[in-house]
């Protein structure tokens, strides 16, 4: 049996709640409940369309009334006689149920019956209990400990704390240098340093990006990607930051509707965009719509209350109190977002966005955007803005000598108006931006790496075939006058010349049939035909120096009035620099060489009736080619380019933005073809404390959620917290503190922890810090086999439980250990190398993965890019869910395909051959890994390996060099080439370690 | 009935005896995070052990999914009507405020397009297939074509979900968990849930890994998806300069390591973990003599039809059967190219070459090596297409489609339902997905009712609250 094993303890829904002692009255809650939950409510509990008879257990009135429970009698309540008839007809449940009880849970409903049946709302749902100032952490476990007959473990060694406090609060292991540190230092003040590393907040995004479901493609079919890293940098800095968590909830679910929203809230808000969207074709817009409006539910009831609110989609909960209601009208809470269901062209959203656009939005295939420069682009924008304003001012000086010089270029233009015949009218010059042509693409030289015929660059061109650039036309076409010609300056390099050259324009209708052509017939466009579309003008020019090109229009079969769009600029083979290019036209419109009509009248006026306002357009114009302003419009250019480069790589987000609430209705058995529902406002859940419902929006739901009468988020928050430091939650299902989930094992310490973090003001460094400077926290993981036995799931905490790392720890280690870590924090998420066609399924576009080829290839787990539908097989193999779906907890599997990355993905195998050439050593690598040193045992075991290893390699010098050229860090080959690559297998063990990838 | 076992009622009541006061949902986590106490047993992979519900039909499931939505109209049923129809108005009646796909926009305007292909009638049993399939007609007596399937889902991805999971909302585990979380897998090196794609003849739609999932089931149970090209596996083969003996001292060292671990610390995780390197090892054998058909004879190749190793679907059904013969539990094959919205007539015949002779050739051989008996073999996609014309081709359809399963338990050489004289909705016995997984459950032993587990409160089932058997196709 492949995947036979034994399970993982921290994998399961475990809870030992042992049984009220015989002398100990039984508990509603602890001992009752979860069986009425399991056996009876689904037919007398909460869902009227389903309740049989018209008899409920789920509430102290109705279990009380017609006799269903009569306290302290057995004989007259209903209950008992229905769970101990032996008739096919009267029993409950009954047998086509396929549920029963046990005899030991009808003999606990006698008792509790005979005890006085004492009623208890549901746990999760009464007001927190304040914190108790007498009782600590160690308190409460002991206290249950005691009446257990047991006793706390003895505290861990120090070097497994100092691990376990590492991987638990930074997620990445001690130093050595730390590790000494560790040994000197209280123990108080060395958790505060790590808490304050900014890895601490790397190491808490792991479960909030599950719970939140963050990832960067969108999940639905095609699973395109989307730019949502900022949202992820946001997350890691407020856990940082030690954001308290109230401010962390609001901001993440209405931080866009926060009086004057910083763009940081608006980021925070990006929460509401980060469920799965679809664009497949075909799809109906109001479908999705109510798929996304569900799946908010789920993520928002799941990560906040510990609730299944996601169960009242489609009928009332079987369970808890939940209404269909409560469910839409939950929904209706984010009805405002401005988006659509299919993001293809059937889709649309709520209201015309021109406003949003109008308010600065820019509208992608996800709708709206919002730019998001870090904090550095910020500073440097501002820089270089500073600087490219005071280049703008120098280059509106007025100088006598500018004045002078703008006198003498006018003089320059009036006589060539004055003279007959044609002009020159440019269409592309220096980097074409000047002029008319777009040049996107283009290469352009300088003197200083080739010819230039006018201003200060050409474009060069060059390939061993064809080769070709288009420029299109910027503004009004060009339109060509009888007996023009259209021509272009061309260098052929002597060397290296082509075989053809050819110009070729676009008719604005006709296309591109209009070429001219000079040397050998080697250019395949419009080759074999004859006439305008293929005119040979002559023999190739000649080389070395610039040749004009010139051909007429006639030639090119164009006729006055007609207009060109596009000019194409071809050679074969060769080197060419091609430079100005223009027509030589009569056409009076061109004569100025498309001034502008303010300059054009400007100058051909005579000097002295000149205006002020027609001294102002020329020298606007002049500043535009003046020689001795070209060091400032160089500079400007550049602080241009600067900006526009620093603009392009600033990351987006699809923004939360609060438009017009669509109409939510009740969607009869979740059918969204239903429109016969009833229409519902935002409210929050009918039975919780402070019920509101009305014109509400997203912060009214979020301050709802945080607000301190709320019982569930506290809760809900504390219990994952407790159960990412002790292996399980005080109640074992962290994702449902409903009526189905788990009784608390010890309810009394929930309480004093949730009540504790509220009263704290939500502080979450706080938190962590009382919990891990507990001796609950600090005791030996390593279970003596009677407690074993007695307690497999570590549900009494008598012991620590050793946890294996999650996915993302499993990597952070290896690299970190190896120093290979790159440990820059935020920033776009990272490609580590994945097996190639891992996405040769995906379509829509079709994709191929690059791995990260510089530093980027060496970031922390925390920042892989997630591909929700291909996640990273190394991240799936260690649990991580795809968060296509809220996620609140990770599995903990053993399996092979574990052991196969470890063995053989080149991330650990890179990793273990930069510790071989980082450490010299066996019990250095060792202690390096495992902040210990080696035993006599271990250090046997690997010296054995080592000494076969490097027998293999002395025989086989190449698997050597084939084995330390894995991944891309290129080690120098020395004489020590063998011994480095035996060290690399024995590091391949130890990274392959159960003690390395579990925390104990 | 429930076969159980004297070890497994021992335990019951000791764990009874031992813990009062629990709910079920407090055992079945002692128990090795399984809800389901009684069927426990420690030495059996699947939380059923080796209790059953029903009389055990087939070992394993091989899954031929023609995704993208084969047409039934051009597959296996026939539709003389619509033919008659071809390029007239649909008659509203069968249209109005029925959900359409891409074919939303054009409501109103909505022709009819006959049967691109003619049908023949194939075997003693005469049943109808159109005749772009003459393999499969070939073993026409073997297969219970099932015309009366109906979906939810009207688009590709999530009708996959649905087909896989039962449910349309992601997370939840696919069928080929459900089976091994069930019963476990007899297989010793190899997973016990094995997927297998292909591509061809029509526009690849993406298939998504959610597909074989796990979903909420331990995630052991999710399908391993084996490559065509490069590893078969992820990480199968060993790094550059590692041999498989050195690959062998570096897993022995790895588990003497890991066993002094466990003579200073009381883990039971190092056991598996031990246990695990093993097996990883043994994979790194077995999967490559898996993928290395060079044994195969001549004959067998040119039943297949395939080019070993060329990833083709045809390919891909002679790994199959060599994965059934591995005791792999439940295998998965997607051939990605049906989705056929444009020039049917062309591409739907092609798709129809890619897949014919594979199929018919994977049901040949494993009835030739005997194995037919224990095998189910369910053929069909996510959804059908309308009798409508969209263009050229054929727009995703929900009210009906065809599907055949074949093998042990089922009778061959029937037909069961039928859709109206369009094509357009399943009109006799209607056969639902949940039907499909409470028939493939049934047949493997298993009561679709009792195979459950508790998430977030609640006991889920493959098929959800619904989910009838086929009687009529069960021999």
């Amino acid at each position: 049996m492949f995947y036979r094993t034994l399970y993982s303890a921290l994998a399961l829904f475990a809870l030992i709640v042992p049984a009220a002692k015989a002398e100990e009255k039984l508990s509603f809650n602890r001992d009752i409940r979860p069986i009425l939950s399991n056996k009876c409510f689904h037919c007398h509990g909460p869902d009227k369309n389903t309740r049989e008879a018209d008899i409920r257990l789920d509430t102290r009135e109705g279990a009380f009334a017609e006799e269903s429970i009569v306290p302290g009698d057995v004989k007259a309540s209903e209950v008992y006689w229905r769970i101990t008839s032996d008739d096919e007809d009267d029993i409950m449940p009954p047998p086509d149920s396929n549920k029963h009880l046990t005899s030991e849970e009808k003999k606990l409903v006698e008792r509790w019956i005979k005890e006085g049946a004492e009623y208890e709302a549901h746990w999760a749902y009464l007001s927190v209990e304040p914190a108790s100032s007498e009782h600590s952490i160690d308190d409460f476990v002991a206290e249950r400990l005691a009446a257990e007959g047991l006793e706390r473990s003895k505290s861990a060694d120090p070097v497994t704390v100092l691990r376990r406090l590492h991987f638990d609060i930074t997620g990445i292991p001690p130093t050595e240098e730390e590790a000494k540190r560790f040994g000197e230092t209280d123990l108080g003040s060395y958790v505060d340093g790590l808490l304050a590393s900014p890895h601490f907040g790397e190491r808490m995004a792991i479960e909030w990006l599950d719970a939140v479901r963050y990832a960067d493609s969108v999940g639905y079919h095609g699973d395109q990607l989307i730019e949502v890293s900022a949202y992820r940098d946001w997350v890691i800095n407020a856990f940082n930051a030690n954001m308290p968590f109230d401010q962390f909830t609001i901001e993440q679910i209405a931080g866009d509707l926060l009086p004057d929203a910083t763009l940081q809230q608006k980021v925070a808000s990006v929460f509401n965009r980060l469920g799965q969207t679809s664009e497949e074709g075909g799809i109906q817009n109001a479908e999705y719509l109510a798929k996304y409006q569900a799946e908010r539910v789920r993520t928002t009831t799941t990560t906040w209350m510990g609730a299944t609110l996601a169960c009242a989609e489609c009928h009332d909960h079987k369970f808890d109190p939940y209404s269909t209601k409560d469910f839409y009208q939950f929904a209706a809470f984010f009805a405002d977002i401005l988006e659509k269901g299919a993001w293809t062209g059937d889709g649309s959203f709520q209201e015309d966005t021109k406003s949003y656009e109008a308010q600065g939005y820019k509208f992608g295939k996800r709708g709206p955007m919002l730019s998001v420069p870090s904090e550095e682009d910020e500073t440097r924008l501002k820089e270089l803005g500073q600087k490219l304003a005071a280049q703008k001012a120098q280059l509106q000086v007025t100088t006598p000598e500018l004045k002078a010089g703008a006198a003498k270029w006018v003089k320059e233009q009036v006589a060539v108006m004055a003279k007959d015949g044609p002009v020159d009218y440019i269409i592309l010059s220096e980097r074409g931006e000047k002029r008319n042509i777009e040049t996107k693409g283009w290469k352009f030289v300088g003197a200083d790496q080739g010819q230039v015929f006018d201003g200060s660059v050409s474009r060069l061109q060059e390939s061993k075939g064809l080769i070709q650039h288009i420029g299109n036309g910027k503004g009004d076409p060009l339109e060509v006058a009888d007996g023009d010609e259209l021509y272009a300056y061309v260098f052929l390099d002597p060397k290296n010349p082509p075989s053809e050259v050819m110009l070729q324009f676009h008719h604005e209708k006709g296309g591109w049939n209009h070429r001219v052509w000079w040397g050998k017939d080697d250019i395949p466009y419009g080759k074999g035909t004859k006439g305008p579309a293929h005119f040979k003008a002559g023999d190739l020019p000649e080389s070395g120096k610039w040749i004009r090109l010139s051909v007429s229009v006639k030639d090119l079969g164009l006729k006055a009035g007609e207009k060109l769009t596009q000019f194409a600029f071809t050679q074969f083979g060769g080197k060419v620099f091609w430079d100005q290019s223009g027509l030589t036209t009569k056409n009076e419109k061109y004569r100025w060489g498309g001034f502008s009509q303010a300059l054009n009248e400007a100058i051909k006026k005579p000097e002295s009736d000149r205006n002020e306002k027609d001294q102002a357009a020329i020298l606007t114009h002049y500043r535009t080619i003046a020689p001795e302003l070209e060091p400032a419009r160089n500079a400007i250019a550049q602080l241009g380019g600067q900006m526009t480069g620093i603009k392009a790589g600033i990351r987006t987000v699809p923004a939360t933005v609060s438009a017009k609430r669509r109409e939510i209705r009740i969607l009869e058995r979740g059918n969204w073809m239903d429109k016969s529902g009833e229409v519902v406002q935002p409210g929050t859940p009918h039975f919780l404390p402070d019920h509101r419902e009305g014109d509400l929006t997203r912060l009214d739901l979020a301050k709802w959620l945080v607000s301190p009468e709320n019982p569930l988020t506290s809760r809900t928050f504390v219990n994952r917290m407790w159960a990412r430091f002790f292996g399980s939650g005080i109640s074992g299902a962290v994702e449902d503190l409903g009526s189905q989930g788990q009784w608390p094992t010890h309810p009394e310490l929930l309480d004093h922890l949730a009540a504790g973090f509220v009263e704290s003001g939500w502080d979450m460094k706080q938190l962590v810090k009382t919990i891990v400077l507990s001796e609950t926290y600090q005791q030996s993981s390593n279970a003596t086999p009677a407690l074993q036995e007695r307690d497999p799931y570590n549900r009494l905490l008598a012991r620590q439980s050793g946890i294996r790392l999650v996915a993302e720890l499993v990597r952070d280690n290896a690299l970190a250990v190896s120093g290979l870590l790159n440990p820059e924090v935020g920033g776009p998420s990272a490609r580590p190398y994945q097996p190639a066609g891992y996405y040769q399924h995906l379509n829509f576009p079709r994709r191929t993965y690059k791995a990260d080829a510089d530093a980027s290839q060496y970031r922390r787990g925390v920042y892989t890019h997630w591909q929700r539908t291909f996640l990273h097989p190394a991240m799936r193999a260690f649990d991580a869910p795809s968060r296509e779906e809220c996620a609140v907890k990770r599995d903990v599997s053993s399996t092979p395909l574990q052991a196969l990355v470890l063995l053989n993905d080149p991330t650990f195998v890179e990793a273990a051959k930069a510790l071989a050439e980082n450490e010299s050593s066996i019990p250095e690598m060792f202690e390096r890994v495992l902040t210990r040193a080696p035993d006599a045992a271990e250090l046997e075991v690997l010296t054995k390996l080592y000494n076969s290893e490097l027998a293999r390699f002395e025989k086989e010098p190449n698997y050597a060099d084939a084995l330390l050229a894995v991944g891309m860090k290129v080690i120098p080959k020395t004489e020590a080439h063998v011994q480095l690559a035996a060290r690399t297998s024995v590091a391949r063990s130890i990274l392959n370690l159960q003690e390395v990838i579990t925390r104990y | 009935m429930n076969f159980e076992t004297i070890d497994q009622l021992k335990r019951r009541t000791f764990l009874q005896n031992s813990f009062s006061g629990m709910g079920a949902l407090s055992m079945a986590g002692l128990l090795g995070g399984q809800q389901n106490l009684f069927g426990y047993s420690s030495d059996v992979d699947g939380v059923l052990g080796e209790t059953r519900h029903r009389p055990v039909k087939v070992k394993r499931v091989i899954h031929l999914c023609m995704a993208g939505g084969q047409s039934h109209l051009e597959s296996f049923d026939n539709k003389p009507k619509l033919a008659e129809l071809d390029g007239k108005p649909m008659p509203a009646s069968f249209t109005e405020g029925q959900q359409l796909a891409q074919l939303q926009k054009s409501a109103g305007k909505l022709k009819c397009m006959g049967p691109r292909y003619a049908f023949k009638k194939w075997g003693k049993s005469g049943q109808e297939i159109s005749e772009v399939f003459p393999h499969i007609g070939s073993v026409a007596d073997e297969i219970a074509i099932i015309r009366s399937m109906q979906t939810e889902q009207i688009n590709h991805d999530p009708a996959h979900t649905f087909m896989n999971t039962g449910s349309i909302i992601p997370g939840r585990p696919s069928m080929g968990a459900w089976v091994n979380y069930g019963i476990g897998s007899e297989s010793e090196d190899l997973p016990g849930f094995v997927v297998l794609t292909s591509e061809g003849g029509g526009q690849g739609q993406p298939i998504s890994s959610r597909q074989w999932n796990n979903g909420f089931l331990p995630s052991r149970h999710q399908g391993v998806q084996f490559q065509s090209k490069g590893d078969a596996v992820h990480y199968v083969n060993n790094p550059a300069g590692v041999t498989r003996d050195a690959q062998r001292g570096v897993v022995d060292t790895v588990n003497q390591l890991n066993r002094l671990l466990g003579e200073r610390r009381l883990d039971p995780e190092i056991e598996g973990r031990i246990a695990q390197y093993e097996m990883a090892f043994k994979m790194q054998a077995s999967v490559p003599g898996l993928m290395d058909v060079s044994a195969e004879s001549a004959k067998t190749l040119e039943m297949y039809g395939c080019t070993p190793g060329d990833g083709s679907f045809a390919a891909n059904c002679l790994l199959a059967r060599r994965l059934a013969e591995r005791d792999v539990r439940f295998i998965q094959l997607y051939h990605r190219g049906w989705d056929h919205h444009g020039a049917i007539q062309d591409k739907f015949r092609k798709t129809a070459e890619i897949v014919d002779q594979g199929t018919a050739a994977l049901i040949r051989d494993l009835k030739e090596r005997g194995m037919l008996d224990d095998t189910l073999i369910i053929f069909g996609g996510e959804f059908g297409r309308t009798p409508m014309a969209q263009g050229s081709g054929r727009d995703h359809h929900i009210n009906a489609f065809s599907m055949f399963m074949c093998g042990g338990g089922i009778k061959g050489g029937v037909t069961h339902g039928a859709t109206d004289e369009l094509g357009y909705a399943a009109v006799e016995d209607p056969v639902h997905v949940h039907d499909l997984h409470a028939t493939m459950l049934h047949l493997l032993g298993v009561d679709h009712k009792k195979l459950t587990y508790r998430f977030q409160g609640r006991d889920f089932r493959l098929t959800d609250v619904f989910g009838h058997l086929i009687k009529p196709i069960l021999a």
